[in-house]
């Protein structure tokens, strides 16, 4: 399944959403900051493969150069698991993370888009 | 703002040829039948808009979420909106309207799908895939807990321990209305909601659900009764298409733990 994220491959995604359930469950207005993209370039420290929701976190080291954990949403589990990803999302290994940032003001996040260790990006929006 | 087909030349429109021989289809096609005759409804199940793929060359994936801009935001903004816009909602009586708009407003972490609880019949909609008998159908869903139901056709009624339970998915028994699947689930219980907006039912709910299979395209709708409502409430229908993938599988069930309620700022926001 690597093979999905090879370069010059072209990729076949199919993922269900069933939108009913996505948007009853997440309420993401109320939760995160939605017009806010922000990013930073970590180190996976834990993966948490659940639903509703996987969560990523990742030590990110500050202008200062404190280490702070941050903890990053994904999108369903099986959307990930269908593009074959889950084993390219490895705790010891970095990635750069675009995220809507968490309205309490917490280290979370909302992943829109990740940059894998080959280089690759995942995106949940539109490519600029 | 960059569209991923405009990358695309040639060779990539007859890979995609390559890929569409795996999207199903929805092409006129005889219904299967079983040796008696009926309506054959086993196989892989899934939403006709289900694919949803984005090809880049430069390796790049986009996940297609279908919201403005395929933004994940959006999605759920829209997705919220859109299902808020529906016309067809179940009526309530009326000493009920204060609970349900309180429900509806302030009650996000009520919802028992939010907290990681089963969805229930008949939120959780048709099956992703079905196994057919002579004498009962197997409802089998791919999600977090791998729910699945038995559907006896064999004429048996629900047994009295059916009907004193109170369960998530009730407890189904069908029957043969010419081409069309009736089923018919009882000993429910009063906690699963039949929608997001503080759909409430109570224990006495009956649900009847009714299938058709045209070809490789599956007809699901179901009724609600109950004495909560003042009438019947009839869900929009469903429409499932064979997966034609031959390799189609389920992946397995996914652990359920709810993160999020502890960040939520604002239980009025939705979507």
């Amino acid at each position: 399944m690597k093979t999905l994220l090879r370069p010059s491959v072209f990729v076949c995604i199919s993922i269900i959403l069933g939108a009913s359930v996505a948007a009853a469950h997440h309420a993401v207005q109320a939760q995160f900051d939605v017009n806010d993209v922000q990013t930073f370039t970590g180190t996976m420290t834990e993966v948490e493969l659940i639903n509703p929701h996987p969560y990523f976190h990742l030590d990110v080291e500050t202008p200062g150069g404190e280490v702070v954990n941050w903890s990053i949403e994904s999108v369903a589990l099986n959307a990930l698991r269908r593009m074959g990803l889950l084993k390219q999302l490895q705790v010891g290994l970095d990635y750069t993370v675009e995220y809507n940032p968490a309205r309490n003001g917490e280290r979370v996040g909302l992943m829109t888009a990740i940059t894998l260790p080959n280089g690759n990006r995942l995106l949940m929006r539109s490519q600029e | 703002m960059t569209r991923p087909f405009s990358l695309a030349g040639g060779a990539a429109i007859a890979l995609l040829a390559v890929y569409i021989s795996h999207v199903p289809t929805t092409q006129a096609q005889d219904t299967p039948r079983m040796g008696d005759g009926r309506p054959d409804f086993s196989g892989y199940w899934i939403p006709p808009n289900r694919i949803n793929r984005i090809f880049d060359e430069s390796g790049d994936v986009v996940l297609n979420l279908g919201g403005r801009d395929n933004d994940i935001g959006n999605f759920e903004k829209d997705s919220a909106v859109l299902q808020r816009a529906h016309t067809n909602k179940p009526l309530y009586k009326p000493e009920h309207w204060p609970t349900i708009q309180d429900l509806d407003w302030n009650g996000l972490l009520d919802d028992p799908v939010f907290i990681c609880k089963p969805a229930g019949v008949p939120r959780m909609g048709p099956p992703g895939k079905i196994v057919q008998t002579p004498t009962e159908l197997i409802f089998m869903y791919e999600g977090t807990q791998s729910p699945y139901r038995v559907i006896p056709t064999d004429g048996r009624e629900h047994h009295p321990l059916q009907i004193a339970d109170t369960s998530w998915l009730g407890y189904s028994i069908g029957h043969w209305e010419g081409d069309t699947l009736v089923i018919e689930t009882v000993g429910f219980n009063d906690e699963s909601w039949l929608g997001w907006t503080g759909y409430i039912h109570s224990w006495d709910m009956t649900v009847t659900e009714r299938m058709r299979r045209e070809g490789d395209t599956l007809h699901w709708e179901a009724t609600v009764h109950d004495t909560m409502l003042l009438e019947p409430w009839t869900l929009n229908p469903v429409r499932r298409v064979v997966n034609s993938d031959p390799e189609a599988f389920f992946f397995g069930p996914i652990p359920c733990e709810e993160r999020d309620a502890e960040g939520i700022v604002d239980q009025n926001v939705r979507g």
